[in-house]
């Protein structure tokens, strides 16, 4: 008894600076927030007097939901892309093709990628006078006009394709990790059965790498959240908040309208969604496994 | 018990490892000086530009080696700061008191900085130095002076909006390249010239909701108006309470609404386009004229120094009703309010803004002689530089106000709306005036 309680301790004692420094790390920042938030700030933390819940009276506004709901339309529309793209291509390159090596390599440019770098580069590509888009586009006779990706109609849109481009290295990685665990022989039972193709995929992976795809889901939903520089070079949060995220509104309220305190309000609303959509995913998950 | 040793063993090391690392100390201003800035009888200053310190440092590393010559108990650590990193780093320098004795300043932070009482206020010294006021035209003093008479930095980097335009084109639509449009109308009807006989859109324009639209909205209204956009002592909009003002604030939205929309005269969605990357279509012959300042002579550096066979060319910003008024900014040189070396940092201010230093700087960084006695040197003797250099005296200022940002980011998205006619004029005054005041912070 005393041995196994013992071996039960092992675990925790490696674990305990690791998590020392993380709580420290985290704890003080978010308690930060939280002060905050209820506080009037000025853009370095200076305090200037208490607010009570007036940097959160924000929330309650139309122009809140809005935003809320583009960065909802911003996430779900975003992840389902990457799992339908990742997907299809982790599948293809699990298979035994020519250059297997070559195409998993070009897949992962993307995601390392800087934002930066990569918002710059689409602003330009998708540019409806020199884009090399509109332009391929109007020399192949495709458009007779250049197509504003970047105009109010389709910013939102343009946003969430370039996050699904950025997005799926990460999904594929994941999955073709996944691809590997899968034994061999449940492949060989299961063709013996039958399923093959779509079948084999629906009921055989799917299901084997359903705790895989929810944890990377979950991983990229928090990032989704989170992404701020990417949509901040390209648009602006714009053309008139077309694509004004959650992100992009904490950055103007802290940055432009000196608001520290609108801004911690919003980040830590953004926190908490975010963690009680990621404990529920995270405990369907525990549940499936267990 | 080995392994229950070993594991302690790890922990330890693990946490060791974490905590050595960081406690670096920050190479900010004064980490090294003793409190009253003097290191073994001599002085030590810090000079700070904002900018590129693989730019800055070849610029500046003459000017401080002249100085320490000239003042040899004076020694002068030079640095340089990223622009993103300023706003927040300066603040907090600010606060802590560790400001560097000489500060290069923008407006954006400038005026931050100066309403927390960070800032000297320089205009005794200003008015003491006759040879700097005399350098200095009025209409660039005015712009870095308060309501209140107040200077928180000598002005030593300038820019209005001017119009640049192409003069090949120009001739392509059978118009004189050496008689640019004068007037706003003039530059309508120009730009629709170009546009039917060239299929050359006439003019660049660009209505993304950034600070640069919001600077050319200010210029357009101070055209129209002759007055600043912004009323720093009674903090609101000149338009807010003056209906003349506000309906020629409606005008100009008009003008900015008729421009992206019904004159054809554009390069096609001006979304997209914040003024200034406007730059590689007038650069690439893809729009006939379109607006900018001395930030553009570095980027089209190779073609304006072709002398008269350059096809680019300068003219004054077109004139509205009031005139030609764009608006200028500012950047300078500060000294912080705390400053132990007063004496010294203003020695090294002047010295900066002597002809020669301020020529260097302007020339080497892209910025515009601002000094009566640099607008004759060689280095700026290029045509080009005429009108910019001109522009200077007739100029309206930007919001002198700590919000400053946050006001432009009113006026830009306003404009824009107004722009793309999802809002009329009247309701996208409406919009930057109830913006403002909901998100104003005294």
């Amino acid at each position: 008894m005393k041995r196994k309680m013992k071996k039960n301790t092992l675990p925790y004692i490696f674990l305990a600076p690791a998590i020392i420094v993380i709580v420290a790390i985290f704890a003080i920042p978010l308690i930060n927030l939280l002060w905050y938030s209820f506080a009037k700030v000025d853009l370095i933390g200076n305090f200037r007097s208490w607010a009570g819940f007036s940097n959160y009276k924000y929330l309650c506004t139309e122009a809140f939901a809005q935003t809320m709901m583009r960065t909802m339309i911003w996430v779900v529309f975003g992840i389902a892309g990457i799992f339908v793209v990742g997907t299809a291509l982790a599948l293809a390159l699990n298979k035994p093709i020519p250059g297997r090596g070559f195409f998993r390599t070009v897949v992962i440019i993307p995601w390392v990628i800087p934002h930066v770098f990569a918002g710059t580069m689409w602003s330009w590509v998708l540019n409806s006078t020199n884009g090399i888009v509109n332009t391929l586009l109007l020399d192949l006779g495709l458009i007779k006009q250049p197509i504003s990706f970047l105009g109010s109609e389709l910013a939102l849109a343009t946003v969430i394709f370039i996050r699904i481009w950025k997005g799926v290295p990460f999904w594929v990685m994941s999955l073709l990790s996944a691809l590997q665990t899968i034994p061999f022989e449940v492949e060989e039972a299961a063709k013996l059965d039958g399923a093959v193709g779509f079948k084999y995929f629906w009921h055989i992976t799917l299901p084997l790498l359903r705790p895989v795809m929810i944890m990377s889901g979950t991983i990229l939903m928090a990032w989704s959240f989170t992404i701020f520089d990417l949509i901040y070079v390209i648009t602006g949060g714009g053309p008139l908040n077309a694509t004004e995220l959650l992100s992009i509104t904490i950055y103007k309220k802290a940055f432009i309208n000196s608001d520290l305190g609108g801004a911690a309000a919003l980040a830590l609303f953004t926190m908490v969604f975010v963690s009680i959509i990621a404990f529920f995913l995270m405990k369907h998950n525990a549940k499936e496994e267990n | 018990m080995k392994k229950k040793v070993l594991s302690v063993i790890l922990c330890l090391a693990m946490i060791l490892a974490l905590t050595a690392c960081g406690n670096k100390s920050d190479s900010g201003s004064k980490s090294d000086n003793k409190d009253d800035g003097k290191s073994d009888g001599q002085t030590e200053l810090t000079l700070l530009r904002l900018g590129d310190i693989a730019k800055a440092e070849p610029i500046f590393a003459p000017i401080v080696e002249s100085f320490e010559k000239d003042n040899p108990d004076v020694k002068v650590n030079f640095e340089a700061m990223a622009w993103a990193e300023a706003t927040t780093k300066l603040k907090l320098l600010g606060a802590q008191g560790e400001l560097p004795d000489v500060t290069f300043i923008n407006i954006i932070n400038g005026w931050d900085l100066a309403s927390s009482g960070y800032l000297m206020d320089l205009s005794d010294l200003f008015e003491k130095d006759e040879t700097m006021k005399s350098e200095l035209p009025q209409s660039v003093v005015d712009i870095a002076t308060t309501a209140d008479g107040s200077m928180y930095w000598i002005p030593s980097a300038t820019g209005a909006f001017s119009l640049w335009y192409n003069k090949e084109i120009f001739e392509q639509a059978g118009l004189d390249p050496n008689s640019p449009p004068e007037t706003i109308e003039e530059m309508i009807s120009y730009a629709k010239t170009i546009t039917e006989k060239t299929g050359i859109p006439g003019l660049g324009w660009g209505i993304k909701s950034l600070e640069d639209y919001a600077n050319v909205i200010e210029s357009f209204y101070s055209s129209y108006t002759g007055v600043n956009i912004w009323d720093d002592a009674g903090k609101c909009f000149t338009f807010e309470k003056d209906d003349k003002n506000k309906k020629l604030m409606a005008e100009v939205l008009e003008l900015a609404a008729a421009i992206t929309n019904d004159y054809g005269i554009t390069q096609d969605n001006p979304i997209e386009y914040n003024p200034f990357a406007l730059r590689t279509v007038f650069r690439d012959g893809q729009c006939g004229m379109y607006f900018d300042g001395v930030w553009a002579v570095k980027e089209f550096q190779e073609e304006l120094n072709k002398g008269d066979d350059s096809k680019f060319a300068t003219a004054l910003f077109p004139a509205g009703p009031a005139g030609s008024h764009p608006i200028m900014g500012c950047d300078g040189w500060s000294i912080p309010a705390d400053c132990k070396n007063t004496e010294e940092a203003w020695k090294l201010v002047q010295h900066l803004m002597s002809s020669d230093n301020q020529t260097r700087h302007a020339s080497q960084w892209g910025l515009l002689p601002i000094l009566e006695s640099e607008k004759d040197k060689e280095e700026f003797s290029g045509e080009y530089w005429k009108a910019l250099v001109e522009q200077e005296q007739t100029v309206s200022a930007r919001p002198k106000d700590k919000n400053v940002a946050m006001i432009e980011q009113a006026i830009a998205d306003g404009a824009q709306a107004a722009a793309m006619r999802k809002q009329t004029p009247e309701e996208a005054i409406d919009y930057m005036i109830q913006t403002v005041k909901a998100n104003y912070v005294e």
